[in-house]
């Protein structure tokens, strides 16, 4: 299967970005292109396997019938799925489970978008913060990083994973998962996935120092270490707005969290700042709307009393609640 | 000839107003050096057809040169004159259309719009683009333009508008252009620069947010990256910062913007009529043509984007985007370097900002900005608390700058180290050199000047350092540090006992220097002054009118007045004021230095049991306070008075006052009485004292019960071989109260547990954490010999030999030698420690030193009877590895000689090792 796969990935490679051949297919059929020139157009059942399966058509117009035929995986050039991602909606994402479904099992092929779309669902996944969804995240990604031959697919669901996990609040899980991403891609550190998976995981860390020191601002150690944390998860929110910003969901979300780690920090002044730029520059966002209130927050003093130790108490208990449930 | 072609002309005719009729037809033309008029304008048809207007120029003027003046070609000629202008004009012959245009003939002929659009067209051609603008206008303002032209007179009216400064003109272009049909991207670069040459520059900006850069970029990649760059300086100096730097995030580097060019599709001109096309085709070339511009602009604009974020004192923004720029060179590079270093400081982050720094060195030392560089590195280092390398750094720098202001400025740094390094003298000295140098700056000098006052006053050279501050009060009155040397110098008078003057000198700071930090102190030290003059009233009115705002002093106030009443023998005083602080002040650190007082006063008048009671009231009132930390102390004390009292009533109050904790679900009341039952039952019954405190530990809510109680049970779960409940009391305790002066001892446990857990990783963290923290000497002793122990391998098993890497061997001696120069440490670890030391050393090859080590131990340390009895074994082993059997012999029956020792585990085997020995050398004896 692997040299059949080998022998025409450059083929599929091709035919993964545009067919202008093929442009005139009839819509909701599959078309094989093969290595003599011929076209069988159809519907492909199956790539697994030495054999590619299609029902073919035979015949003309009303008159047309089917047939099922296996080609030697050998004998084609490249194949152009019918069902295409981009013709899908931004929000509907139940055909995207199901197109991922139906075309997860050519993963390997690179004609068949099944990586991208495995990909786009598992960001959606992550986008909705559940211990759940990050589970079926985590699975998608990592069957996209094993099968999918596109490198940058590979390493785009490498990222994806570690937030899954980070998600599922298994951190040092997300930390391995990272180290094998960076080892196996070492230019992957100055992608933006990485950067934002890498960030998502410092703030984990943070939150998780917190809740095993809730008074770390009085050990210089631990402080030292919540400090390193927040510096790498801060940075890694801001990189999108200061060097990717017409990545505007991107930089927004970015920005978000940069206001809302600076508020957990009681770092108000520096959150307006991002909760500002927020405004600004991203007035139309959802997530401007969402920091409103910290914009022009005047600063106040964080005390350690009694009511902060009491909030402390309670932020703990709230965290072991969470840790339980996943 | 003539004949040839008038025959040719006659044929011609009928040729002609076919061409004329049906315009450009496609037309074979034939090339022939003699061609009649037909043929040539059959040829500039096809020319024309071909977009090659240069050619079809050439034969219009050959047409012209030979039958311009011929009247029966003068109809076709006249027909024609719209092909001919446009090939004109788009062959870049303006003055020729222009004159063409001007010809009574097709003036004669109407069409007058049609004119005027090619009239505007061969103007903006010819750079007049006012003119063209008039001529276009008048175009546009007639109905009979024709469809074909009339959508080609908006767009070409905007460029000559804009192209002749005319912005309001081409803004009521624009709002045509918008009603009639949709503008393409080109238009909307247009417009973009009708709002930026209006001076609406957020208005260009929002112009440019809706209708989105990339879309701008991709239309005109050059002109919309420089204008973007334009956009932005000029935002920026109207102090539209963040809008400055969203124009500058995007400003596109030569390579996007030709790839963007390099993208656009080989778009023909539609027809030869397709001026639009033509302009737009031109527009193109022109965009190559500006690549160059954009060359290093990114770059520049990510340099303005850090800038601003400094400005805006967003130092981090401004360090990554520095980071981010890359690699530069020569002297560019060398300011982003030290720039970004200098963000890094300034953003909190000395450890960068040194690397930065310490790049910068290695890359150019020797560089004119070196000590700049060396000085920054200097503060980074004293920030990192690396104090004596700062020190050190800010020499160099020195070294390097001499007296420049910031040569002088790293002395001042690096008498500032010294004072931290605790070396006053050195202080003394360098202050007084920068004070004396002339070329010293007058700031710096002034600083030094104050610093050596401070360093005569470490010193307690009073009186020196009084007359260095008034020098300083004298020469600045205003200075930085006026407000701090007005109070110092009150304060070496009174250090001096001059108490009046002192007085006086305190009034005078706390005039000149309203609100200044030290206003407290110096009242306590107002305070203090009257005290020691007998102004008893006056000092208790000076500590009462201590500012509320620093607790700290405040409290300091109260009991120093409590020390003087009691000093005074004025106890009612005494008593109402300690008082007034239990009420005020519940969760005070200092509530059992109060609490004693009260205690104290009761037992003067005779009576333990009043004090007991005042005790019992205090724990009733506050014991239920989890920020009374004292509460402990509290019952403690309690539990001193019963025990000499012979009592054991407290019991049985405790009891109930347990109870009625725990009905009243007064927790912290609750788990303190049981903690404090536990420590009454300690002595006589441990078992139910560790059962008691098991149960507070289990009861206790760890943020809110003293770290003493969580120790005390963690000890007990330890006790009762609860090892894990044990580990979660002490690091309960750790995580929750970092600062507890129980945290080492906590750290210890943790450490010990881990290690009977067989998690060495972790112990070794708990344990080099506990020999930070520890006070008391004894457990710091047994936890530095644990580590070097742990370090080495060395678990205490008798004859172990260390293994272990050099590193960790380094480290396990210097934890040795620690432990022996303490004089605090116990005899048992001393003598455990210089055990473990010998072996290390003797594994380092040092078997003669090692030999000394083990002697020690059996010397100095006999009454360690174990360890002492090792140590003889090992003197013993060292010599025989050394090959020394004759006084390893020895050695082994100095042990054996020694009865106190015989119960020792290691005499067994020195008594084996003897009999080998002594065989060995009987069989050896010839």
């Amino acid at each position: 299967m692997r040299m059949g796969w080998g022998l025409i990935r450059l083929g599929w490679a091709l035919a993964a970005g545009v067919a202008p051949g093929l442009a005139s297919a009839p819509e909701g059929e599959d078309v094989v292109v093969l290595r003599n020139g011929s076209e069988l157009r159809g519907t492909v059942k199956d790539l697994r396997g030495r054999f590619l399966k299609m029902n073919v058509r035979v015949g003309e117009s009303d008159r047309a019938g089917k047939i099922e035929r296996a080609v030697p995986l050998a004998d084609v050039e490249r194949v152009w799925f019918h069902e295409r991602l981009a013709a899908m909606g931004p929000g509907d994402s139940d055909s995207l489970e199901g197109f991922w479904e139906s075309r997860r099992r050519y993963l390997a092929a690179p004609g068949s978008e099944a990586g991208e779309a495995g990909l786009l669902l598992a960001r959606r996944l992550l986008d909705a913060k559940g211990v759940r969804t990050a589970r079926r995240a985590e699975a998608i990604a990592r069957e996209v990083s094993r099968q999918d031959p596109d490198a940058k697919r590979q390493q785009a669901a490498q990222c994806a994973m570690v937030e899954a996990l980070v998600q599922q609040d298994l951190l040092d899980d997300a930390e391995k998962a990272l180290t094998t991403a960076v080892d196996s891609s070492p230019a992957l550190n100055a992608s933006g996935q990485l950067r934002r998976a890498r960030s998502t995981l410092a703030w984990a860390r943070v939150l998780e120092l917190e809740a095993e020191f809730p008074r770390w601002r009085d050990d210089p150690e631990v402080n030292e270490r919540h400090m390193d944390w927040v510096d790498v998860a801060l940075e890694g929110a801001i990189h999108p707005f200061l060097f990717d910003p017409d990545n505007i969901p991107a930089a927004a979300a970015g920005l978000e969290d940069a206001v809302c780690r600076l508020a957990h920090l009681g770092r108000k002044e520096e959150a307006a700042v991002y909760a500002e730029d927020l405004a600004r520059l991203y007035p139309d966002s959802p997530q401007a709307e969402r920091t409103v209130e910290w914009r022009g927050e005047p600063p106040r003093e964080d005390t350690n009393d009694g009511e902060g130790v009491r909030e402390e108490r309670e932020n703990e208990n709230e965290s072991n609640r969470k840790g339980t449930q996943s | 000839m003539n004949g040839r072609r008038g025959e040719r002309r006659r044929g011609g005719c009928l040729a002609l107003g076919l061409i004329a009729l049906a315009g450009w037809p496609g037309i074979e033309a034939k090339g022939e050096d003699l061609r009649g008029p037909e043929e040539m304008l059959q040829e500039a048809a096809a020319a024309i057809h071909g977009a090659d207007f240069a050619g079809a120029m050439e034969h219009y003027l050959r047409f012209e040169d030979a039958f311009g003046a011929e009247a029966d070609v003068a109809e076709v000629w006249r027909e024609i004159w719209e092909a001919r202008v446009s090939a004109a004009v788009l062959s870049g012959q303006t003055e020729t259309a222009l004159r063409w245009l001007d010809e009574p003939a097709i003036a004669a002929q109407g069409l007058s719009s049609r004119r005027s659009f090619w009239r505007g067209a061969a103007l903006l051609e010819s750079g007049d683009p006012a003119a063209a603008q008039e001529a276009l206008a008048d175009a546009a303002a007639s109905r009979d333009l024709g469809t074909d032209l009339r959508a080609m007179v908006l767009p070409m009216r905007l460029r000559a508008a804009c192209a002749a400064g005319q912005w309001d003109i081409a803004e009521g272009i624009l709002r045509g252009l918008r009603e009639t049909a949709a503008a393409g991207p080109e238009i909307d670069v247009l417009e973009w620069r009708v709002w930026m040459e209006r001076g609406d520059l957020l208005g260009a900006w929002e112009f440019v947010c809706r209708t989105g850069w990339p879309r701008l970029f991709g239309a005109r990649p050059s002109t919309a990256g420089l204008l973007l760059q334009r956009l932005g300086m000029l935002l920026y100096e109207e102090g539209q910062t963040r809008e400055a730097i969203w124009c500058w995030q995007r400003v596109p580097s030569a390579e996007e913007a030709s790839g963007v060019i390099q993208g656009w599709p080989r778009e023909a001109v539609k027809g030869p009529r397709d001026w639009l096309g033509r302009l737009a085709e031109r527009e193109r070339a022109a965009e190559k043509e500006a690549l160059d511009s954009l060359t290093g602009a990114r770059s520049a604009a990510r340099w303005m984007m850090a800038q601003a974020f400094l400005d805006t004192g967003r130092l981090r923004e401004a360090a990554l985007v520095i980071e981010a720029l890359g690699s530069a060179e020569g002297d560019t590079a060398a300011v982003m370097e030290y720039t970004l270093a200098e963000c890094w400081m300034g953003a909190g982050h000395p450890l960068r900002a040194l690397r930065c720094a310490e790049s910068w060195l290695e890359r150019r030392g020797g560089a004119p900005a070196e000590a700049e560089a060396c000085e920054l590195a200097g503060r980074a280092l004293r920030a990192l608390g690396r104090t004596a390398e700062a020190r050190e750094t800010f020499r160099a720098v020195f070294e390097i700058a001499g007296a420049s202001a910031l040569g002088c400025r790293a002395r001042l740094w690096e008498a500032i180290c010294c004072l931290d390094l605790e070396k006053p003298e050195e202080t003394l000295l360098l202050c007084q050199d920068l004070f004396e140098d002339k070329r010293t700056p007058r700031e710096v000098a002034a600083a030094a000047l104050y610093w050596k006052g401070m360093a005569e006053c470490l010193q307690e050279w009073f009186g020196a350092a009084r007359r260095t501050m008034e020098a300083y009060l004298k020469d600045w009155p205003d200075g930085l540090h006026a407000g701090d040397a007005a109070f110092r110098r009150a304060f070496t008078f009174f250090a001096e006992m001059e108490y009046a003057e002192a007085r006086q000198a305190v009034e005078v700071y706390l005039a000149n220097h309203p609100g200044h930090e030290s206003s407290g102190e110096a009242l306590l030290l107002l305070g203090d002054t009257l005290l020691a003059e007998g102004k008893l009233d006056e000092g208790l009115q000076c500590y009462d009118e201590i500012p509320a705002t620093d607790s700290r002093i405040v409290e300091e106030g109260i009991f120093r007045a409590v020390e003087a009443l009691r000093l005074a023998a004025q106890f009612e005083p005494m008593r109402e004021r300690l008082v007034r602080f239990l009420e005020e002040r519940p969760e005070s650190a200092r509530l059992p230095e109060a609490i004693h007082w009260m205690g104290w006063l009761r037992e003067r008048e005779g009576d333990q049991k009043k004090a007991a009671a005042a005790y019992w009231e205090a724990l009733q009132r506050f014991g239920d306070r989890w920020e009374c930390l004292a509460v402990e102390d509290l019952l403690v004390a309690l539990l001193r008075i019963d025990r000499s009292a012979d009592g054991g009533g407290l019991a049985v109050r405790l009891e109930e006052l347990e109870r009625e904790a725990e009905n009243g679900k007064r927790r912290v009341l609750f788990v303190r009485c049981l903690w404090a039952r536990a420590l009454l039952l300690e002595r006589s019954d441990p078992g139910p004292a560790r059962v008691l405190l098991q149960r507070a530990g289990r009861e206790a809510d760890p943020a809110l019960q003293h770290p003493r109680v969580l120790l005390d049970s963690a000890r007990a779960e330890r006790e009762a071989g609860n090892i894990l409940l044990a580990r979660k009391r002490a690091w309960d305790l750790c995580r929750w109260h970092p600062r507890a002066s129980q945290r080492g001892e906590a750290e210890a446990l943790c450490g010990d547990l881990a290690l009977e857990s067989g998690e060495k990783e972790k112990a070794a963290e708990h344990l080099r954490r506990a020999e930070r923290l520890l006070v008391d000497p004894a457990e710091l002793a047994r936890v530095r010999l644990l580590r070097a122990r742990m370090l080495t391998g060395d678990l205490g098993k008798p004859g172990s030999a260390p293994r272990t890497h050099r590193a960790s061997a380094d480290e396990a001696k210097g934890l040795l030698e620690e432990l022996l120069a303490d004089p605090a440490s116990p005899a048992s670890c001393r003598a455990e420690a210089l055990l473990v030391l010998g072996r290390l050393t003797r594994a380092s090859g040092s078997e003669q030193k090692a030999l000394a080590i083990f002697e020690r131990v059996y010397l100095l340390y006999a009454g360690q009877r174990s360890i002492a009895a090792e140590s003889y074994l090992e003197r013993a082993r060292t010599l025989e590895v050394l090959g020394k059997s004759r006084e390893a012999l020895e050695v082994y029956q100095a042990l054996l000689s020694h009865e106190e020792l015989q119960g020792e585990g290691a005499v067994r085997e020195a008594r084996d090792r003897l009999a080998v020995l002594k065989s060995a050398s009987q069989e050896g004896t010839p």
